[in-house]
């Protein structure tokens, strides 16, 4: 009895005494078997000493990637603190000095500062490597993951995902808290979540990682209305839908590098700055058209079936053309469902390159396609147009809308954009398409955003109208929008046509 | 005291990305160039339609070191891919010289482009602010591994 008590007693001991070891202190098992589908290739242990209570380094890799990540338990949050202030700095400067040459993009904080994030280029003989880093800390942990990318630029959420997993670690160490896996269902990353609409992203995380809604790997959306009301304080709102339509950033894109028009403000009701078509566009804070009011309205050209036959193959045909082309380029098309108005919208942008970022040269042509089909079984009232960065050296080459439907195909010509918006509504019946199509040559290098902006109206009396254009546009109307961003870079030499 | 732990962390970065780069540079360096490569859209695959009067369906554009860059465009068969050779290389300007059999160099302001078939497959190495035959040739090399194992 006695040594069963004794017994009992050192399985108590060692359970108060050991367990508590195992929950608090860092081991090896933080590091997953991969992180971001890049398997762990070694792991090292820090030597603890007064500051250091314990840490390791850890490296992943695979073909493409090189993740190094730095785990460690220091003996204040407020030291954690302070590494994580002065951490890019050094980094800087160091970096600067072992390499050749490094760009580097200006670090910035995201999650409440609760991380510090930076991008950079290591030039190692002449070859750029992409990389960023981000540091998080959360009490007296500190970790830094920092990815090196052979192809690509390493986008903001490969480096959350990644510091996410780890720390995601930490909180399963803590006896308080039930790890909060995520059921991974083989269903996952079977290419179904292209759309962000119809996906079971609570069990899909590594495809859809945003709550509450699917999107595209690597994508992150804002909320197009919301992007109108605080233009200038504007929020990476990853999250919820979003009926009104979305932006859609591609990977590696943040909001600070959308390329935002400079809206015009709006106060009870009355223009404070900039010009608003009228007063009755100015109650949202932001004027929703402001650009209209340059709009030179030249009359629509009235064009003949065989014109309109002409202009809308030129549009689409090469779908057919090229067929292995497209099938590549179909990857980089940004695709959307307006869920409350069924419609689908597809933006393509074309430079010459079709990879994860599309790009072209000073001087080439761009083209933008934005269609728009009505996948529901009543008619709407739709009007849409395609926009560019204000201010951005363009020259514009064509512009034309093209309407297709059961009944025929009819093209509204125009020759710019801005004439559109306000001009003509279109009664878009179920199954017709809309397409605007745009040709710019880019005179200025950078990003260049392409907006699709679609204005529409599912106004009960549009329900059962044919096919036509409306006189007088709808007096209210919802609005969703669909953006890509193409770099435009300095031609490399001046040989026609080898100098992409 | 913060701030030499800092600089400790810093130091094992270092390690890591130096180890990281022995890595890229010198083992997977062949990777880097045969790797980041771009398809073609066919706006730009139009442009190598009118001027050489032969359609390629697709095509792609390899970074090389530096701003030099790979393309290379597959037409329907050696004998297209041949006259898209001949047509591009005249809307080519510059000095011509042959490297080897149909392996043409063309010089201009300093710019250099080589153009050369494999089957039916159309290279052409473009390489602007490049023009001293040493490097020219070290990047042909790479190059023709690229198309050899396309």
């Amino acid at each position: 009895m006695l040594k069963k008590l004794k017994i009992i007693g050192f399985i108590l001991c060692f359970g108060v005494f050991i367990c508590p070891f195992f929950i608090f202190a860092l081991s090896e098992d933080v590091f997953p078997k991969t992180l971001n589908g890049v398997p762990l290739t070694s792991i090292e242990e820090e030597q603890p000493d007064e500051e250091i209570v314990s840490g390791y380094y850890a490296d992943y890799e695979n073909d493409t990637h090189f993740i190094s990540v730095i785990f460690w338990q220091v003996k204040s949050t407020e030291l954690a603190e302070e590494i994580k202030q002065s951490f890019f700095e050094e980094l800087k400067v160091q970096y600067n000095e072992l390499f050749e040459r490094v760009d580097w993009q200006e670090p910035y904080s995201i999650e409440d500062n609760q991380s510090k994030v930076v991008f950079f280029t290591l030039y190692f003989s002449e070859v750029p490597i992409e990389a960023g880093a981000i540091i998080t800390t959360i009490d007296e942990y500190v970790v830094v993951v920092q990815i090196l990318d052979r192809e690509d630029k390493p986008s903001i959420e490969e480096l959350n995902n990644a510091s996410k997993e780890l720390i995601k670690n930490i909180s399963n160490d803590d006896p308080g808290e039930e790890p909060n896996q995520p059921n991974m269902s083989d269903d996952c990353g079977d290419g179904n979540c292209q759309y962000w609409d119809g996906e079971d992203c609570k069990n899909c995380r590594e495809d859809c990682y945003i709550d509450d809604f699917c999107c595209s790997l690597g994508y992150s959306y804002i909320y197009a209305n919301d992007y109108h009301n605080s233009i200038y304080n504007i929020k990476e709102a990853l999250g919820g839908l979003i009926p009104n339509g979305a932006i859609a950033l591609r990977p590696g894109l943040s909001t600070e590098d959308l390329p935002l028009r400079s809206p015009s403000i709006c106060k009870d009701g009355s223009i404070s700055s900039g010009d608003c078509f009228s007063s009755y566009h100015c109650s949202n804070g932001v004027c929703m058209n402001n650009y209209c009011k340059k709009a030179l309205a030249e009359e629509p050209e009235e064009v003949s079936q065989e014109m309109a036959e002409a202009i809308y193959e030129d549009q689409t045909n090469y779908k057919e053309e090229y067929v292995d082309a497209y099938y590549e380029l179909e990857d980089s098309i940004i695709q959307m469902r307006v869920r409350d108005a069924s419609l689908k919208v597809n933006l393509e942008v074309q430079g010459n390159t079709s990879g994860k970022v599309i790009k072209t040269n000073k001087g080439d042509e761009i083209e933008a396609r934005l269609s728009i089909i009505n996948d529901s079984d009543y008619s709407l009232a739709l009007t849409a147009g395609i926009f560019y960065t204000q201010g951005f050296d363009l020259e514009e080459k064509k512009y034309t809308i093209s309407f297709k439907w059961d009944g025929g195909l009819s093209s509204l010509v125009g020759s710019f954009k801005t004439k559109l918006i306000n001009c003509k509504y279109i009664i878009l019946s179920p199954g017709a398409e809309l397409i605007v199509y745009s040709r710019v040559v880019p005179q200025e290098t950078g990003y260049l955003d392409v907006q699709g902006l679609i204005f529409y109206n599912t106004e009960k009396k549009y329900q059962k109208w044919d096919a036509r254009f409306l006189e007088n546009a709808p007096p209210n109307y919802q609005e969703t929008e669909v953006s890509d961003t193409i770099l435009i870079n300095e031609k490399p030499c001046s040989w026609w046509p080898i100098c992409l | 005291m913060s701030m030499n732990k800092t600089k400790l962390i810093l130091l094992i970065v270092i390690i890591i990305v130096a180890i990281a780069i022995i890595v890229l540079g010198v083992i997977l360096s062949f990777k880097i160039f045969s790797k980041k490569c771009e398809p073609l859209t066919p706006l730009a695959l139009s442009r190598f339609e009118a001027a050489s009067n032969e359609r390629s369906e697709y095509g792609e554009k390899c970074e090389m070191s530096g701003d030099s860059y790979l393309l290379i465009l597959e037409y329907n068969s050696s004998e297209s891919a041949e006259n898209a050779k001949k047509a591009l290389e005249l809307a080519t300007s510059g000095e011509i010289e042959n490297i080897e059999d149909d392996v043409v160099w063309i010089n201009k302001d300093g710019n250099s482009s080589v153009f050369w078939t494999d089957k039916k497959l159309l290279a052409i190495l473009v390489m602007p602010g490049q023009n001293e035959e040493d490097i020219v040739e070290e990047q042909l090399d790479k190059a023709f591994k690229k198309v050899e194992n396309y």
